[in-house]
């Protein structure tokens, strides 16, 4: 990477993947070479699939931590004439791993659009320059190309993060260019008026289960997307390796020389995974909260309480910082999360053994 | 823990296919390795094959040869001087190599031997009873680190990639990575056993014996995990000798036997943990016949049976859907490198393509039920006629006689007194027979058949005993499920259990009176599990109802039964009173199960009157709810009168509100549904209610013909509730000129008579129309 891409990157709060990866990502592409591929691919799909789970031999590092029959399958999603859809509740990494595989598949993550209530079809198809629009009448250069143009002229991935938060009708813009794979632009007349979409093109959305029922998908849609479901990582040591990783990585970049130890992310990953899982690591059973236990939201505690204890302790992180941080950007919904917090600790933290576990029970006086 | 050899690399010798004694390493249940053994035989025309199966079978070996109908099973049982039983199954399928070697060896004449430990002389040293598993290797450290470089998933991936998927993999090729992955997994297992190093041992000796007895060729079909050590006794450095058994790990055995039963893929695939071998006998089922009639795509044959089964449940698949799956499998098997579109990459392929749900963790969606279905396979094993018996059938004859509950001729009434030891003994056999429906035994009264056994104070069941031509065939049958009367029993009620897809709490309080009944104590724990989540998931208040009236059966004699904790039946009871309750407060209108409805309000009245000290529930509180329902406007009549007889029981409505509901009902197609529900459950109080019977009198007198015509039906089912004598009895309030006797029976039919009075009525407008009228 040369140091002008790095000083570049330092300067960035978070880089895309495949800035980040840009190394790994030319290192895949020379193994590939001419080897065959869906058309319009950078990589390979083995290739991709490496660069998603990380290959030891290869010194490629492991970035999403799941099934690899689960990415497999995303891959060989995105490689069909149907779209991909992941599925789950939040804070499972549905958006990063719909970035690293743009990112592999594409070699660019950016064409992402991000579905909300106020989202238009404008925002995702094109727009126009109104002031070229007025004075030379419609023509390509005058129109203002949105995600998903782009990705079909270029054959690229589109990204559309949280997709059943916009409308039905705005969802149902996907429709026709899934299927037929040809965008229609009325306006302007000869030239250009239909776009097809180049080989590569794809489209990856993400759709959390929380707010289901927020807008409900149309049956259609889902004919055109193959669906998948992204789980909370299953396997606590995996996990706690992630958070560790993830959250030593946020506090390195935001400058600060704190990490996380082992003690510590074994404390906060037990507390996460047994509160989400309703039962402790022998069997015992524990309420799960209304609030969302993500390993996500594990980093950002990890991250929050690193912060903590640097501007103001200035020490290293300790059970006290966990358990404050917990509260504030852990326990976002009710009164009632608490009373349940404070009963897991009274009653499946108490008896553990080890010196971290002790302090970790005495700082429920924070709770 | 014994010592293994130390040896850094394995020696080619042992996957010679030229060499005398060949060592055939195989996976138990791989149609892979059957296949190759089949090939093997006919090449290398060997004098004697030595099969890894039971010894102590070897003097009926030739029942094999007869025409089953796989798959199926030969079972070892040992009775040990401890009291212990135990017994062990040897499954075979078709695409079983021991199976194939069997079969091929008879072909080209070889003498085929087993020789295996019988299973009585280590059966006190090992819980695992399928011994076809995998057990041994799936310990090894190994397993992991080679699924992380070879990019699958489990074992059951490692081993497809490495040996099955390939169907032009070679016996020679398949010899030397057979015999490298095992040895591998051997020398990086955990703990070799002692019981396998007798066996080990015991193997060796026999092997040697037929080398020294042929000059030919020999061939050797083991589990892999002990080939190489076979051939190091045999042939190498030697192996450790086992240890001689410790005086008190040895337990004597009092009796033994063998015999073969038939088995089922459900079976095979239902076994989990250390007892679970290959998975999903249907599909390599399949794949074993395409491979052996070259039929190729058996994954689009086992696609179409996948809709088949969803389009039957009315899950809509279309075509497009399907083809999404073939080409998201297709792309798959070629992403993982796959020359075939094999098991997982089907499963993943109807998982991609078809499902649009969310997935939950640890349940299962109703399509990939379907896919494990077809992969589970149907199959279900008969024994060729001229097999021995196998002893479940006759354990039962033994059983029956025992307890004088052998079938005669004729059929014969008995009744059991379940205070009794003897009875109770005699009724759990009963019970047990009844799971495993074997025909000829009716249970009657009494039981989990509560029916016909709502007042008693003692407990009695009564049975009609029966013979019946199909019962011999039934008992063979239920061989399937295990190998006595107790085992079998469990095993089918277990299956019920797991059979069990929507929550439905009445079968799942089924399930466990049954258990309760057989006197089955160790599952109660898992089938109480099934239970209270069934309980808490079923929203339909009538199963939940039924699920009650049977936890109040369970509970009211459990210590006659003493199979289950009187502490945890409370716990579920009052879980289930809860959720009834909670469910009749919520209840839509429901019709046509008025019936069901009232026996569900009874049950609750039953367990609230018997029960109240566990239910934790106040008088108030229970009256509350159906002082609720009572008063709901759009609630059905019978509901309504339901709820108001179960206030009336409980002395919380006063007559007038009675009253009230009943001027509210007065309409002649409501009225006798209103009262049916009343009379059915405040039956014997009603009787002495005057100023109701008197109400309900004025009503009736005050219809005319017609509207009398259209209560007539309801009104006959409500009275119906009533004893003869009760019915009497309320004419006498009624009526001062009824006389002494009760009222003599219509002698025709209700129907004639009902049409008797429509015409007469008619025959009276008719002559008042034309004026006539006749002198009284």
């Amino acid at each position: 990477m040369s140091n002008k891409l790095d000083r570049q990157q330092e300067e960035l709060q978070r880089p895309a993947a495949e800035v980040l990866y840009a190394d790994e990502l030319q290192q895949l592409a020379e193994e590939d070479g001419h080897k065959p591929r869906p058309a319009g691919w950078e990589l390979t799909p083995q290739s991709v699939l490496r660069f998603v789970l990380g290959d030891k031999k290869r010194g490629l590092q492991p970035k999403f931590v799941g099934d690899r029959s689960f990415v497999e399958r995303c891959i060989v999603a995105l490689a069909t004439n149907r779209g991909l859809m992941m599925i789950g509740e939040p804070g499972t990494a549905k958006s990063y791993l719909s970035e690293l595989l743009a990112a592999a598949v594409s070699g660019d993550s950016t064409l992402t659009i991000q579905g909300s209530a106020g989202t238009t079809e404008d925002n995702i198809k094109y727009s126009w320059n109104y002031a070229l629009l007025l004075s030379e009448g419609p023509s390509e250069a005058a129109l203002v190309a949105a995600p998903l143009y782009l990705g079909m002229k270029y054959g690229k991935i589109v990204r559309f993060e949280e997709i059943t938060r916009c409308p039905l009708e705005i969802q149902d813009t996907l429709l026709s260019i899934m299927s037929d794979r040809v965008m229609i632009i009325p306006e302007l007349i000869n030239e250009g008026r239909t776009l097809y979409a180049r080989n590569g093109f794809n489209v990856i959305s993400t759709a959390n289960t929380r707010d289901r029922g927020v807008n409900e998908m149309s049956a259609a849609l889902k004919r055109r997307f193959n669906f998948e479901t992204v789980h909370p990582i299953p396997n606590l040591q995996r996990e706690m390796e992630l958070v560790e990783r993830e959250t030593n990585a946020m506090l390195e970049r935001a400058g600060i020389p704190k990490s996380i130890n082992k003690d510590m992310t074994e404390l906060l990953v037990t507390t996460f995974h047994e509160l989400r899982q309703g039962k402790t690591g022998d069997g015992q059973a524990v309420e799960t909260l209304s609030t969302v236990m993500s390993t996500a939201e594990a980093v950002s505690v990890g991250y929050a309480a690193g912060i903590h204890a640097y501007y103001y302790d200035n020490s290293g992180i300790t059970p006290d910082h966990l358990v404050q941080s917990m509260i504030g950007s852990a326990l976002k919904e009710t009164e009632e999360d608490l009373k349940k917090l404070r009963h897991y600790f009274n009653h499946a933290i108490k008896d553990r053994k080890g010196g971290h576990w002790k302090a970790y029970y005495e700082a429920r006086r924070f709770l | 823990m014994a010592m293994t050899t130390h040896q850094t690399s394995i020696t080619p010798e042992i996957y010679d296919p030229d060499a005398r004694v060949v060592f055939f390493p195989v996976r138990h249940h791989s149609p892979a390795c059957a296949r190759l053994i089949k090939q093997l035989i006919h090449e290398m025309n060997p004098d004697a094959v030595l099969i890894e199966g039971p010894a102590d079978y070897n003097a009926h070996i030739h029942e094999l040869f007869l025409e089953h109908r796989m798959p199926i099973a030969i079972y070892s049982f040992a009775h040990l001087e401890d009291g212990t039983r135990r017994g062990a199954f040897y499954p075979f399928c078709v695409y079983s190599p021991e199976w194939q070697a069997i079969q091929t060896a008879h072909e080209v004449g070889a003498e085929v031997q087993f020789i295996d430990l019988p299973w009585a002389e280590f059966a006190g040293q090992t819980e695992v009873t399928h011994r076809y598993a995998d057990n041994q290797l799936e310990e090894s450290q190994y397993i992991p680190m080679l699924c992380d470089e070879l990019g699958v998933d489990d074992f059951d991936g490692l081993w497809d990639k490495l040996f099955e998927i390939d169907e032009t993999l070679s016996v020679a090729s398949y010899l030397e990575r057979a015999h490298q992955f095992m040895w591998h997994l051997r020398i990086t297992a955990p703990i070799i056993r002692e019981h396998d190093i007798h066996r080990e041992y015991y193997m060796a000796g026999r092997i040697q014996k037929k080398m020294d007895a042929y000059n030919g060729r020999i061939l050797v079909v083991t589990g892999g995990f002990h080939s190489s050590a076979l051939f190091n006794r045999l042939f190498g450095k030697g192996e450790p000798n086992p240890a001689p058994y410790e005086q008190a790990a040895q337990v004597a055995v009092k009796e033994q036997g063998i015999a073969l039963t038939p088995y089922s893929y459900q079976r095979l695939d239902n076994l989990k943990g250390y007892e679970s071998g290959m998975p999903n006998p249907g599909f390599y089922h399949h794949i074993w016949y395409d491979t052996l009639n070259k039929t190729p795509d058996t994954h689009r044959k086992l696609i179409s049976m996948v809709a088949q089964m969803l389009r039957n449940r009315n899950q809509p698949v279309s075509s497009a859907d399907l083809i999404a799956v073939e080409t998201t499998s297709q792309a798959l098997a070629t992403l993982r490198g796959h020359t075939q579109v094999w098991r997982r990459d089907l499963i993943d392929g109807i998982i991609s393509a078809l499902v649009k749900d969310e997935l939950i963790f640890e349940t299962q969606h109703p399509f990939l039920q379907a896919i494990f279905e077809v992969f589970r396979g149907n199959e279900r094993g008969k024994l060729a006629e001229g097999a021995t018996l196998p002893p479940l059938v006759s354990q039962i004859q033994h059983l029956l006689e025992a307890h004088d509950l052998s079938p005669d001729q004729g059929s014969r009434n008995i009744t059991l007194d379940l205070t009794k030891a003897p009875d109770l003994e005699r009724s759990r056999i009963l019970h047990q027979m009844r799971v495993l429906r074997l025909p000829g035994y009716i249970l009657f009264a009494g039981g989990s058949n509560l029916q016909g056994y709502s007042d008693v104070t003692e407990v009695i069941e009564k049975w009609i005993i029966g013979w019946s031509p199909e019962f011999e065939a039934a008992c063979i049958e239920a061989t399937i499920y295990g190998p006595t009367l107790l085992d079998a029993s469990k095993a089918a009620l277990l299956e019920r259990a797991e059979q069990l897809h929507a929550p439905d709490a009445a079968q799942a309080a089924g399930i466990l009176l049954d258990a309760a009944l057989m006197g089955l104590p160790d599952h109660s724990e898992e089938l109480y599990a099934t239970l209270e989540k069934a309980i808490y998931k079923d929203s339909n208040f009538l199963t939940v109802a039924q699920a009650l009236s049977r936890l109040l059966y369970l509970y009211r004699f459990d210590n006659v039964l003493g199979t289950l904790q009187q502490s945890d039946v409370g716990d579920i009871l009052r879980s289930a009173f809860q959720r009834a309750l909670w469910l009749l407060e919520s209840l839509g209108v429901l019709e046509g199960e008025d019936q069901a409805l009232l026996n569900g309000v009874r049950a609750l009245l039953d367990t609230f009157e018997r029960c109240a000290p566990v239910l934790n529930t106040s008088q108030q509180d229970f009256t509350d709810v159906f002082e609720r329902v009572s008063k709901e406007r759009m609630q059905t009549p019978v509901l309504r009168g339901a709820t108001s007889g179960v206030l009336l029981i409980l002395n919380t409505i006063d007559t007038k509100a009675i009253l009230a509901n009943l001027r509210y009902f007065a309409d002649p197609d409501q009225l006798g549904d209103f009262l049916t529900g009343l009379f059915f459950i405040a039956r014997e109080k009603i009787q002495r209610q005057q100023d109701i019977l008197e109400s309900i009198d004025v009503l009736i007198q005050g219809y005319d013909d017609d509207s009398f015509l259209v209560a007539l039906p309801s009104m006959r089912l409500a009275f119906s509730y009533f004893t003869p004598r009760e019915k009497h009895y309320i004419a006498r309030t009624l009526f001062d000129d009824v006389e002494e006797s009760p009222l003599a029976p219509l002698e025709i039919s209700m129907d004639e008579a009902a049409q008797v009075m429509a015409f007469e009525s008619a025959l009276y407008k008719a002559m008042e129309h034309y004026g006539i009228i006749l002198d009284d």
